[in-house]
Protein backbone atom coordinates (compact mmCIF):
# COMPACT_ATOMS: atom_id res chain seq x y z
CA UNK A 1 0.00 0.00 0.00
CA UNK A 2 1.49 3.37 -0.99
CA UNK A 3 1.91 6.07 1.64
CA UNK A 4 -0.26 9.16 1.64
CA UNK A 5 1.64 12.09 0.05
CA UNK A 6 1.40 14.07 3.30
CA UNK A 7 3.59 11.36 4.90
CA UNK A 8 6.32 12.22 2.40
CA UNK A 9 6.47 15.90 3.37
CA UNK A 10 9.84 16.45 5.01
CA UNK A 11 9.65 18.21 8.40
CA UNK A 12 12.83 20.19 7.77
CA UNK A 13 11.93 21.29 4.25
CA UNK A 14 8.18 21.68 4.74
CA UNK A 15 8.30 25.11 6.29
CA UNK A 16 7.45 28.28 4.38
CA UNK A 17 10.76 30.10 4.83
CA UNK A 18 12.98 27.08 4.26
CA UNK A 19 11.02 26.08 1.17
CA UNK A 20 11.36 29.65 -0.07
CA UNK A 21 15.14 29.59 0.45
CA UNK A 22 15.46 26.34 -1.49
CA UNK A 23 13.15 27.62 -4.25
CA UNK A 24 15.32 30.71 -4.79
CA UNK A 25 18.54 28.69 -4.66
CA UNK A 26 17.19 26.07 -7.07
CA UNK A 27 17.23 28.73 -9.80
CA UNK A 28 20.70 30.05 -9.01
CA UNK A 29 24.28 28.89 -8.59
CA UNK A 30 24.35 30.84 -5.35
CA UNK A 31 22.70 33.80 -3.67
CA UNK A 32 23.96 36.09 -0.95
CA UNK A 33 22.44 36.58 2.47
CA UNK A 34 21.07 40.06 1.69
CA UNK A 35 19.40 38.87 -1.51
CA UNK A 36 17.65 36.00 0.31
CA UNK A 37 16.64 38.27 3.20
CA UNK A 38 15.13 40.91 0.88
CA UNK A 39 13.50 38.48 -1.54
CA UNK A 40 11.87 36.49 1.23
CA UNK A 41 11.12 39.59 3.32
CA UNK A 42 12.79 38.27 6.48
CA UNK A 43 14.80 39.68 9.33
CA UNK A 44 18.51 38.80 9.61
CA UNK A 45 17.84 36.63 12.67
CA UNK A 46 14.99 34.71 11.11
CA UNK A 47 16.98 33.98 7.95
CA UNK A 48 20.05 32.96 9.98
CA UNK A 49 18.07 30.48 12.06
CA UNK A 50 16.48 28.86 9.01
CA UNK A 51 19.78 28.73 7.12
CA UNK A 52 21.36 27.03 10.10
CA UNK A 53 18.66 24.34 10.08
CA UNK A 54 19.16 23.76 6.35
CA UNK A 55 22.95 23.70 6.72
CA UNK A 56 22.79 21.17 9.56
CA UNK A 57 20.64 18.95 7.32
CA UNK A 58 23.22 19.33 4.51
CA UNK A 59 20.66 20.97 2.25
CA UNK A 60 22.64 24.20 1.78
CA UNK A 61 26.28 25.24 1.95
CA UNK A 62 27.24 28.57 3.45
CA UNK A 63 30.47 30.36 2.55
CA UNK A 64 31.63 33.55 4.21
CA UNK A 65 34.07 35.53 2.09
CA UNK A 66 35.55 39.01 1.86
CA UNK A 67 35.03 40.89 -1.39
CA UNK A 68 37.45 43.76 -1.05
CA UNK A 69 36.83 44.91 2.51
CA UNK A 70 33.20 43.87 2.47
CA UNK A 71 32.15 40.59 4.13
CA UNK A 72 29.68 38.56 2.14
CA UNK A 73 27.79 35.33 2.86
CA UNK A 74 27.03 33.16 -0.16
CA UNK A 75 24.50 30.36 0.11
CA UNK A 76 24.33 27.41 -2.31
CA UNK A 77 21.78 24.59 -2.46
CA UNK A 78 23.49 21.20 -2.27
CA UNK A 79 22.47 18.33 -4.50
CA UNK A 80 20.47 16.96 -1.56
CA UNK A 81 18.80 20.37 -1.13
CA UNK A 82 17.71 20.49 -4.76
CA UNK A 83 16.43 16.90 -4.54
CA UNK A 84 14.56 17.68 -1.31
CA UNK A 85 12.79 20.65 -2.93
CA UNK A 86 11.86 18.53 -5.93
CA UNK A 87 10.46 15.79 -3.68
CA UNK A 88 8.52 18.31 -1.60
CA UNK A 89 6.96 19.94 -4.67
CA UNK A 90 6.04 16.51 -6.06
CA UNK A 91 4.44 15.53 -2.75
CA UNK A 92 2.45 18.79 -2.63
CA UNK A 93 1.26 18.31 -6.20
CA UNK A 94 0.23 14.73 -5.47
CA UNK A 95 -1.57 15.85 -2.36
CA UNK A 96 -3.48 18.40 -4.39
CA UNK A 97 -4.39 15.96 -7.13
CA UNK A 98 -5.60 13.40 -4.56
CA UNK A 99 -7.75 15.97 -2.82
CA UNK A 100 -9.13 17.18 -6.14
CA UNK A 101 -9.82 13.62 -7.24
CA UNK A 102 -11.71 12.59 -4.09
CA UNK A 103 -13.17 15.68 -2.47
CA UNK A 104 -16.53 16.80 -3.77
CA UNK A 105 -16.77 20.55 -4.25
CA UNK A 106 -13.06 21.06 -3.61
CA UNK A 107 -11.23 24.04 -4.97
CA UNK A 108 -9.43 23.31 -8.24
CA UNK A 109 -5.65 23.08 -7.96
CA UNK A 110 -3.65 25.91 -9.43
CA UNK A 111 -0.39 25.41 -11.39
CA UNK B 1 -7.09 20.60 9.31
CA UNK B 2 -9.90 19.84 6.83
CA UNK B 3 -9.25 18.33 3.40
CA UNK B 4 -10.29 21.61 1.82
CA UNK B 5 -7.91 23.73 3.87
CA UNK B 6 -5.05 21.24 3.29
CA UNK B 7 -5.68 21.52 -0.42
CA UNK B 8 -5.76 25.31 -0.26
CA UNK B 9 -2.57 25.45 1.80
CA UNK B 10 -0.77 23.16 -0.65
CA UNK B 11 -1.98 25.17 -3.65
CA UNK B 12 -0.95 28.42 -1.97
CA UNK B 13 2.50 27.01 -1.14
CA UNK B 14 3.03 25.84 -4.73
CA UNK B 15 1.97 29.24 -6.07
CA UNK B 16 4.34 31.00 -3.72
CA UNK B 17 7.24 28.75 -4.71
CA UNK B 18 6.52 29.25 -8.40
CA UNK B 19 6.46 33.01 -7.98
CA UNK B 20 9.76 32.99 -6.03
CA UNK B 21 11.43 30.90 -8.71
CA UNK B 22 10.10 33.17 -11.45
CA UNK B 23 11.28 36.27 -9.60
CA UNK B 24 14.80 34.83 -9.24
CA UNK B 25 14.80 33.79 -12.91
CA UNK B 26 13.80 37.34 -13.90
CA UNK B 27 16.51 38.77 -11.69
CA UNK B 28 19.06 36.51 -13.35
CA UNK B 29 17.95 37.14 -16.88
CA UNK B 30 20.72 39.18 -18.43
CA UNK B 31 20.49 37.82 -21.97
CA UNK B 32 19.74 41.32 -23.24
CA UNK B 33 23.35 42.42 -22.76
CA UNK B 34 24.81 39.45 -24.70
CA UNK B 35 22.31 40.08 -27.50
CA UNK B 36 23.24 43.76 -27.61
CA UNK B 37 26.98 43.07 -27.76
CA UNK B 38 26.73 40.36 -30.42
CA UNK B 39 24.18 42.43 -32.35
CA UNK B 40 26.64 45.31 -32.63
CA UNK B 41 29.45 42.93 -33.68
CA UNK B 42 27.24 41.33 -36.37
CA UNK B 43 26.07 44.67 -37.78
CA UNK B 44 29.63 46.00 -37.82
CA UNK B 45 30.77 42.92 -39.73
CA UNK B 46 27.93 43.30 -42.26
CA UNK B 47 29.02 46.91 -42.87
CA UNK B 48 32.67 45.84 -43.18
CA UNK B 49 31.74 43.08 -45.66
CA UNK B 50 30.09 45.65 -47.92
CA UNK B 51 32.91 48.18 -47.51
CA UNK B 52 35.72 45.64 -47.97
CA UNK B 53 34.40 44.51 -51.40
CA UNK B 54 35.89 41.04 -51.19
CA UNK B 55 39.03 41.91 -49.19
CA UNK B 56 39.71 39.26 -46.48
CA UNK B 57 38.34 39.92 -43.00
CA UNK B 58 39.73 36.76 -41.40
CA UNK B 59 40.92 38.46 -38.22
CA UNK B 60 37.54 40.05 -37.44
CA UNK B 61 35.70 37.20 -35.68
CA UNK B 62 38.55 35.85 -33.53
CA UNK B 63 39.06 39.39 -32.20
CA UNK B 64 35.32 40.14 -31.99
CA UNK B 65 34.62 36.92 -30.03
CA UNK B 66 37.32 37.71 -27.48
CA UNK B 67 36.09 41.30 -27.08
CA UNK B 68 32.39 40.27 -26.88
CA UNK B 69 33.00 37.46 -24.38
CA UNK B 70 35.23 39.74 -22.29
CA UNK B 71 32.54 42.44 -22.17
CA UNK B 72 29.80 39.92 -21.33
CA UNK B 73 31.85 38.26 -18.57
CA UNK B 74 32.67 41.65 -17.02
CA UNK B 75 29.00 42.68 -17.16
CA UNK B 76 27.80 39.47 -15.43
CA UNK B 77 30.46 39.63 -12.70
CA UNK B 78 29.51 43.21 -11.94
CA UNK B 79 25.82 42.28 -11.88
CA UNK B 80 26.40 39.37 -9.51
CA UNK B 81 28.22 41.73 -7.12
CA UNK B 82 25.39 44.28 -7.30
CA UNK B 83 22.35 41.99 -7.18
CA UNK B 84 23.74 39.23 -4.96
CA UNK B 85 22.60 36.25 -6.98
CA UNK B 86 24.43 34.30 -9.67
CA UNK B 87 23.24 31.75 -12.15
CA UNK B 88 24.99 28.59 -13.27
CA UNK B 89 27.05 29.80 -16.22
CA UNK B 90 28.55 26.56 -17.58
CA UNK B 91 25.55 25.67 -19.83
CA UNK B 92 25.83 29.08 -21.52
CA UNK B 93 29.61 28.72 -21.95
CA UNK B 94 29.17 25.22 -23.36
CA UNK B 95 26.58 26.34 -25.92
CA UNK B 96 28.69 29.35 -26.94
CA UNK B 97 31.73 27.09 -27.47
CA UNK B 98 29.61 24.57 -29.43
CA UNK B 99 28.23 27.33 -31.68
CA UNK B 100 31.72 28.74 -32.36
CA UNK B 101 33.13 25.29 -33.21
CA UNK B 102 30.04 24.44 -35.30
CA UNK B 103 30.17 27.71 -37.25
CA UNK B 104 33.85 27.28 -38.12
CA UNK B 105 33.45 23.56 -38.90
CA UNK B 106 30.53 24.02 -41.29
CA UNK B 107 32.26 27.00 -42.89
CA UNK B 108 35.32 24.85 -43.55
CA UNK B 109 33.66 21.55 -44.49
CA UNK B 110 30.50 22.52 -46.41
CA UNK B 111 30.28 23.89 -49.91
CA UNK B 112 27.84 25.93 -52.03
CA UNK B 113 24.73 27.35 -50.39
CA UNK B 114 25.24 25.33 -47.22
CA UNK B 115 28.62 27.02 -46.73
CA UNK B 116 26.85 30.40 -46.86
CA UNK B 117 23.83 29.65 -44.70
CA UNK B 118 25.16 26.79 -42.49
CA UNK B 119 26.88 29.03 -39.92
CA UNK B 120 23.68 31.08 -39.56
CA UNK B 121 21.56 27.97 -39.08
CA UNK B 122 23.95 26.80 -36.36
CA UNK B 123 23.76 30.23 -34.69
CA UNK B 124 19.94 30.08 -34.83
CA UNK B 125 20.02 26.58 -33.29
CA UNK B 126 22.31 27.94 -30.55
CA UNK B 127 19.79 30.75 -30.02
CA UNK B 128 17.05 28.17 -29.57
CA UNK B 129 19.03 26.37 -26.86
CA UNK B 130 19.72 29.73 -25.15
CA UNK B 131 15.99 30.44 -25.30
CA UNK B 132 15.28 27.13 -23.58
CA UNK B 133 17.87 27.81 -20.87
CA UNK B 134 16.49 31.31 -20.30
CA UNK B 135 12.88 29.99 -20.58
CA UNK B 136 12.23 32.80 -23.08
CA UNK B 137 9.45 32.38 -25.63
CA UNK B 138 10.45 35.65 -27.34
CA UNK B 139 14.00 34.38 -27.91
CA UNK B 140 12.75 31.00 -29.16
CA UNK B 141 10.35 32.61 -31.64
CA UNK B 142 13.12 34.90 -32.86
CA UNK B 143 15.56 31.97 -33.36
CA UNK B 144 12.97 29.96 -35.36
CA UNK B 145 12.08 32.99 -37.50
CA UNK B 146 15.76 33.67 -38.23
CA UNK B 147 16.34 30.02 -39.19
CA UNK B 148 13.33 30.09 -41.55
CA UNK B 149 14.52 33.37 -43.07
CA UNK B 150 18.01 31.91 -43.57
CA UNK B 151 16.68 28.85 -45.39
CA UNK B 152 14.36 31.01 -47.55
CA UNK B 153 17.22 33.34 -48.49
CA UNK B 154 19.49 30.38 -49.27
CA UNK B 155 16.85 28.89 -51.57
CA UNK B 156 16.17 32.23 -53.27
CA UNK B 157 19.86 32.39 -54.26
CA UNK B 158 20.17 36.19 -54.10
CA UNK B 159 23.40 38.23 -54.27
CA UNK B 160 25.18 39.21 -51.07
CA UNK B 161 23.44 36.46 -49.05
CA UNK B 162 26.14 36.52 -46.36
CA UNK B 163 26.08 40.30 -45.86
CA UNK B 164 22.26 40.30 -45.73
CA UNK B 165 22.25 37.49 -43.15
CA UNK B 166 24.84 39.22 -40.97
CA UNK B 167 22.78 42.42 -41.10
CA UNK B 168 19.48 40.65 -40.35
CA UNK B 169 20.96 38.56 -37.50
CA UNK B 170 22.61 41.70 -36.09
CA UNK B 171 19.43 43.77 -36.28
CA UNK B 172 17.34 40.93 -34.79
CA UNK B 173 19.85 40.46 -32.00
CA UNK B 174 19.78 44.18 -31.14
CA UNK B 175 15.97 44.25 -31.30
CA UNK B 176 15.68 41.20 -29.03
CA UNK B 177 18.17 42.70 -26.59
CA UNK B 178 16.13 45.90 -26.52
CA UNK B 179 12.84 44.03 -25.95
CA UNK B 180 14.32 41.87 -23.16
CA UNK B 181 15.85 44.93 -21.50
CA UNK B 182 12.50 46.71 -21.56
CA UNK B 183 10.76 43.64 -20.12
CA UNK B 184 13.39 43.32 -17.40
CA UNK B 185 12.66 46.91 -16.29
CA UNK B 186 8.89 46.33 -16.02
Amino acid sequence: MSTHPSQRLDNIVHQRVRLGILAVLSEARHADFAYLRDTLDLTDGNLSRNLQVLEEANLVEIKKVFEGKRPRTWVTATRAGRAALKAEVAALRELLSQVDGTGGGQKKAKG
Amino acid sequence: MTTSSTSEAAAHMLDELQSLRQRTRDELSGSWYSLFVFGVALLLFAALLVAARGAPLNAYWPIAFVVCLGLITRHYRQRVREVGVAKESWPFRLITAAVIVGVYAIGALASGTLQDIGPFLISAAGGLVFAYLARSVVLAASAVTLAAFTVALGMADVDHTTAILFAVFGAASLAMGFILKLRARE
